[in-house]
């Protein structure tokens, strides 16, 4: 969970805005202007760093928001006088905000490389835009004659003609956007896009559209980076098609990696900290002519040594705030009202073909409520294609879904999970940057389709710390749990999330007689309400606990029974030659 | 442990900001030295045009013996690459920074057009060597604000009086998509048209790029009566190459503004010759300043000048002529600035004056190019001035 | 329609040149797992060597001779440098390690020749033009360029489908960790693999020097259109790169003719159609 920032770095922060706020008694023009156009960039970075850092997409098309914000300013201001500065800054973050929502509506399609490409594609096509045609200026730039200005009853209240007025205002923005990205970031929508960057699959799994959150942060760092130009257009008055360039979009990326990514403060020493060094390379006076007159070198050189030598960037330097640690909500943990048990699953002719092969042929089967159902075979027969067909992971070729009744066959996986199934994964699929209690938080905010109230949230994830005795270990960062702790994990935040139908991959491998003993024990009293579906080869704990043994053998169910009925099905004999043979003998 | 940290960042930060104050900080000038800050491009397809200007400009300060009306001159020269976006940046750096006296530049009208925004609000004496942006004296004039070169409109049309001249009725126009190429093909447009001519199609590709063949192609399919073309420094070497070896020299007459063939006559050979152009210049000129000029020109450097060189020669004696008037006083700003608009001089382009937006009213010959040389072979159009339309000062 | 013509040859053999430098990076892409962003500047390299050994040596064909194995030294020192630290580093780093190589090369690029933008001379054996219809001519070394390019990718085609080599490469392509754990060298192949996706790009460079000027920014614009194509593809497929190169390149050309503003917005249009119909590209696998 990303932390506010720590003393230190407040201090800091602190320091920079009182020195920027007294520049004008201290510095000339130049440096005036030097110092507006880094508060206009480390807006648009930090916007940026709710993308990377935050919601954990890599856009390397981010300048086009920066661009067009500047150049709706443009737009709006008339010949030779000043526009409305409310106009042109909602123009800004508007027209910023509309690219955004259209690029991003395709772009979140996609992932990883794709992301990457399609983003860049995306402010390379509005580039072209602006640069080939004359819309705006065309290659030679677009020129504002008068700046922005903001007149209350007839009085000229705030004019971006003077210098001074627009280094503070864009101080003043710069405080403001900080403020509410910290918020907007800790709060459960944006704990949701955290949820997204550290493990997409378990979030869809837990029910919620991961492409509709990550369309809203891409919309949103839109135009807060459409802000950032509004205010870059107006130092100069001039906007030149290059700002919407990958190269801009590049240097965003480099100044979000040198402050920390996913700080947020981050971005704001990032942009400074690369604008210095580039005036610093650029002068003489400071490094020499030998090395200023050709700075891109020393540039590269310097890039490539932070990203090498400080991956976390500045903020991995300073000192991090600790966590405020779980506490049970008052009033203890009651026992929830019971909401009717687990739902019956209808299985009816399922199958999935993948080009040639047919991992799942026509499996038609009913799960009770309220049982242990297992499903085994051997490796390879379907088990695990057979599970992601019924919670959504993958799409059905043939066959029908039936959830207590309900058809759900087409569902995607998070609306699957909506309806109340859950699982765990063969490879847990937790999140990693939070804590024990914070992943549970996340998976108990799914609840239902509105979302639970704080109140429900709380009690929700004390009782499923309490179910799985984790409840001192709630405030543990995932990273530092046991491989079974983790799994331990996964099953509370499928308690938590609420769900009724439990899909379990494998939640005894590996385990030692101790553990098992623990969960099969789990299991059964989960399933005093839950509808409970294993995967597992361990048949002693199978035997022990299933109350009905599905069999799967290349993708065909040749058998389903209770667990005496599968001891003496020849067929099962016949897969597993041998595998039951000490059983037997035990149970004889 | 964090209280260290916190120490070592404060006191880095402080010694960092200090040691990069130093561009930032206003130097000491050197007592009595006037400084003139030149923004021109050193790099790109339109360096041999900055480069050009530089000689020139320089070259009259030392005729002089390196000061103008008693004060020496010291030159601070920044490469703006002809790129726009670096424009505000590098105007910012010359005037508030090194708080020139004197700024000169450039070469692109779109940089141009960035300069002068701000030297308007600065106030600063400002020469504009080349850049033909219109709004320049048109609509973004100012008293600080000289050019001693042309504005775009203005050749486009002394072109148009020579094509037409020549009995050209029907053309296509080919140029670099920015706002020089627009506002030479606007003006040739307007007068050509008005003066009975029609232009059948309009070529136009995004600056600076030099992909010609698409262009030439287009223009080989419709075979127009001649071709009205603006393109310069390297890109204008290419496209001239270009056009001759896709067999067009010949078949489809090409005709433009000067710039198409100045500086470029060594690069391009003989396919060159037959190119008919219009300029404020031509090689050879008969008057005494230019041969004195020329003359200069070839024993410091070597080679021949051409049309960049007078400008930037031109702008050092515009600014002679206004410090003289005050004695080398920069302070009288609105007595230097009226005298440089009242200038009026024998140039080597001939007679030379300012129109009330204080941009060149001169002389514009129609030249050909031919074994290396622009020759003139008339006057196109005489004491030619520019509308100065919307010019409010 | 005679413009649309020439139009269309203009296009494929632009296609075929893209086709050469995309090759390179969706070899190194889909095998090394690398995004190089420093792809454009080999094709730049190339290009500036072309310039460079032409002078010496007056003939461009004597000069790629030469600057090929040229550009696989460089290239093989450079993933021994640098790019083999990439390997294990995540997308976004190796995203801005090789953004900051550009940075270098480019400026190196100007140190060694500076910024005027300089041409290179078509052989004279193959310069002039070729009368394809009334009143219309191509150049012959474009011609000639063409064919040459289509020829490399039918050796690249035999070699990738033929050979052992070949195979190791569709092999590491389709499971680079099986590939390791069955127990070929990795290092040897993967600098292999680097070598000669700098020298396709490079090569790319040096052959289109004569049609195209020499100037700073050319490195540019090839890598982004290199991007597109490996999208159009498929990351890691030469036949995806194949036919990616040759749609853009038409799709560019006819661009030009009948929407001459927004030509450079047809290449990504044409980027986007594909992406939503197929995802991973026409080739490619269907996930990343």
């Amino acid at each position: 969970m990303i932390r506010l920032p720590s003393f230190p770095v407040l201090v800091l922060l602190a320091a920079l805005a009182i020195v920027c706020a007294a520049l004008p008694w201290m510095a000339g023009p130049y440096l005036v202007k030097f110092v507006t156009r880094v508060l206009a960039t480390a807006i648009f970075v930090m916007s940026l760093d709710l993308l990377i850092g935050v919601t954990g997409l890599v856009s390397f098309g981010h300048a086009a928001w920066f661009g067009l914000g500047a150049y709706a300013v443009w737009f709006v201001t008339p010949a030779y006088e000043a526009a409305d500065l409310p106009k042109a800054l909602g123009a800004a973050v508007a027209l910023a905000g509309l690219g955004a929502a259209v690029v991003g509506a395709f772009a979140v399609r996609t992932r990883g490389f794709y992301f990457i490409m399609v983003t860049l594609a995306a402010s390379q096509m509005i580039f072209a835009l602006f640069h080939d045609t004359r819309i705006a200026g065309g290659s030679d730039g677009a020129s504002i004659d008068v700046k922005p200005a903001l007149e209350i009853a007839g009085r000229t209240v705030l004019d971006f003609q003077s210098r001074n007025t627009l280094l503070w205002t864009a101080l003043g923005l710069t405080v403001v956007t900080l403020v509410g990205l910290l918020v907007l970031t800790r709060s459960r929508f944006g704990r949701i896009l955290q949820g997204l960057k550290a493990n997409e699959t378990r979030m869809n799994a837990l029910g919620f559209d991961g492409a509709r959150y990550k369309w809203a942060s891409f919309v949103i760092s839109g135009m807060v980076a459409g802000l950032g130009g509004a205010i870059y257009a107006s130092i100069d008055g001039f906007v030149p098609p290059e700002i919407l360039g990958w190269r801009e979009s590049g240097l965003a990326i480099m100044m979000v990696v040198l402050g920390g990514v996913g700080t947020l403060w981050g971005s704001i020493v990032g942009a400074l900290i690369y604008a210095l060094a580039e005036e610093g390379l650029k002068s003489a006076a400071i490094v020499g002519s030998a090395v200023s007159d050709h700075w891109p070198i020393a540039m590269g050189v310097f890039l490539i040594a932070a990203v090498l030598g400080a991956p976390k960037g500045l903020g991995g330097l300073m000192p991090v705030r600790a966590a405020r640690p779980w506490a049970a909500p008052d009033g203890g943990t009651a026992e929830e009202r019971s909401s009717g048990g687990g739902p019956k699953l209808e299985v009816s002719g399922l199958s999935r073909r993948f080009g040639g092969l047919t991992a799942v042929d026509g499996v038609t089967v009913t799960f009770e409520p309220n049982r242990i159902h297992a499903v085994i075979g051997p490796n390879g027969a379907g088990k695990t294609t057979f599970t992601n067909l019924i919670t959504g992971a993958l799409e059905v070729s043939g066959g029908t879904i039936k959830l207590s009744g309900a058809d759900i066959t087409g569902y995607s996986a998070h609306a699957k999970a909506r309806q109340g199934i859950g699982r765990s994964f063969q490879r847990t699929n937790v999140l990693p940057a939070f804590t024990v209690a914070e992943n549970c938080a996340i998976a108990a905010q799914a609840r239902g389709l509105a979302g639970a109230s704080r109140a429900d949230e709380a009690a929700a994830v004390a009782r499923a710390l309490a179910a799985l005795g984790l409840v001192d270990r709630a405030d543990r960062v995932v990273s530092t749990l046991s491989h079974g702790e983790q799994r331990q994990l996964e099953i509370a935040m499928l308690i938590a999330s609420g769900a009724k139908l439990l899909m379990l991959d494998e939640p005894l491998a590996g385990t030692g007689p101790e553990e098992t003993q623990r969960v099969t024990a789990l299991l059964k009293e989960l399933a005093r309400d839950h509808t409970i579906l294993i995967i597992e080869h361990d048949m002693d704990a199978i035997f022990a606990c299933a109350d009905t043994i599905t069999v799967l053998v290349n993708g065909r169910l040749i058998a389903h029974g209770s667990a005496d009925e599968i001891r003496r099905d020849a067929k099962v004999r016949e897969a597993y030659l041998g595998r039951f043979a000490g059983v037997e003998e035990e149970a004889a | 442990m964090s209280s260290t940290r916190r120490d070592f960042l404060s006191t880095a930060m402080a010694l960092g900001a200090l040691g990069l104050t130093g561009p930032f900080v206003r130097r000491a000038q050197a007592a009595g030295a006037l400084k003139v800050g030149l923004l021109l491009p050193a790099s790109g397809t339109y360096a041999p045009l900055g480069e050009a200007i530089t000689r020139g400009a320089k070259l009259y300060v030392s005729q002089k013996g390196g000061s103008l009306a008693g004060r020496a001159v010291e030159f601070v020269a920044l490469d703006d690459e002809s790129a726009p976006p670096k424009a505000t940046e590098l105007t910012n750096k010359l005037v508030f920074g090194e708080n020139v006296d004197v700024l000169m530049g450039t070469v692109h009208s779109g940089v141009a057009a960035a300069m002068v925004k701000i030297a308007r609000e600065a106030g600063v004496t400002t020469l504009v060597p080349n850049a033909g942006a219109d709004a320049i004296t048109r609509a973004m004039c100012a008293p600080n604000i000289f050019r001693t070169s042309f504005a775009n409109g203005q050749i486009g049309a002394a072109t148009a009086k020579a094509m037409l001249a020549a009995g050209v009725k029907e053309a296509m126009t080919c140029t670099w998509r920015y706002a020089a190429g627009e506002e030479m093909v606007g003006g040739f447009k307007e007068t050509f048209e008005a003066g009975g001519g029609k232009v059948t199609k309009d070529i136009a590709l995004p600056f600076p790029d030099v992909e010609f063949q698409s262009a030439l192609a287009e223009i080989a399919a419709a075979k127009p009566q001649a071709v009205y073309s603006f393109f310069a420094g390297g890109g204008a070497a290419k496209f001239i190459k270009d056009y001759a070896a896709a067999g067009l020299s010949g078949a489809v007459p090409l005709w433009g503004p000067g710039f198409l063939t100045d500086g470029v006559e060594q690069a391009v050979g003989a396919a060159g010759n037959g190119i008919r152009t219009v300029l404020h210049y031509a090689d050879g000129l008969d008057n005494p300043e230019n041969k004195a000029f020329s003359a200069t020109f070839k024993a410091a450097h070597g080679i021949d000048p051409d049309v960049y060189a007078v400008q930037g020669w031109d702008a050092m004696q515009v600014l002679d002529i206004g410090l003289a008037a005050v004695s080398g006083d920069t302070a009288k700003k609105d007595a230097m600035h009226a005298a440089m608009a009242a200038a009026k001089f024998a140039s080597p382009r001939g007679p030379f004056e300012f129109s009330a937006s204080r941009n060149p009213k001169q002389n514009f010959y129609a030249r050909e190019l031919k074994d290396g040389k622009n020759r003139m072979t008339g006057i196109a159009a005489a004491s030619f001035a520019d509308s100065g339309k919307g010019c409010r000062a | 329609m005679d413009l649309v013509l020439v139009q269309i040859f203009n296009g494929i053999q632009y296609g075929f040149l893209i086709f050469l430098a995309a090759s390179g990076l969706t070899l190194v892409f889909g095998i090394l797992g690398v995004i190089n962003l420093a792809h454009g500047s080999f094709y730049m390299l190339g290009a500036y060597l072309a310039l460079t050994l032409t002078q010496l040596t007056g003939d461009v064909f004597l000069a790629v001779a030469i600057g090929i194995p040229l550009a696989v030294a460089f290239g093989a020192a450079i993933e021994w440098a640098f790019v083999r630290h990439l390997y294990a580093r995540d997308h976004l780093q190796q995203v801005l390690l090789t953004f900051a190589l550009i940075l270098i090369f480019n400026e190196v690029q100007r140190i060694g020749w500076g910024s005027y933008p300089h041409g290179v001379p078509a052989p004279s054996y193959l310069s002039g033009s070729v009368r394809l219809a009334d009143g219309l001519t191509y150049p012959v070394y474009r011609l000639a360029l063409t064919a040459i390019c289509a020829a490399l990718a039918v050796a690249m085609f035999l070699v990738i489908q033929k050979t052992r080599i070949g195979r190791l490469i569709r092999a590491g392509e389709s499971n680079r960790e099986m590939t390791e754990l069955l127990g070929f060298d990795a290092t040897r192949l993967y600098r292999l693999v680097f070598a000669a996706g700098t020298a396709l790009a490079a090569l790319a460079g040096m052959l289109a020097a004569p049609v195209e000027s020499v100037y700073p920014g050319i490195g540019e614009r090839v890598l982004i259109i290199s991007f597109v194509v490996v999208v159009i593809g498929g990351i890691g497929s030469i036949r995806g790169a194949f036919l990616g190169a040759i749609a853009i390149g038409i799709a560019d050309a006819l661009g030009k003719v009948f929407l001459p503003n927004l030509a450079g917005v047809v290449v990504y249009a044409l980027m986007a159609s594909v992406l939503v119909v197929r995802p991973g590209g026409l080739f490619g696998r269907a996930v990343r």
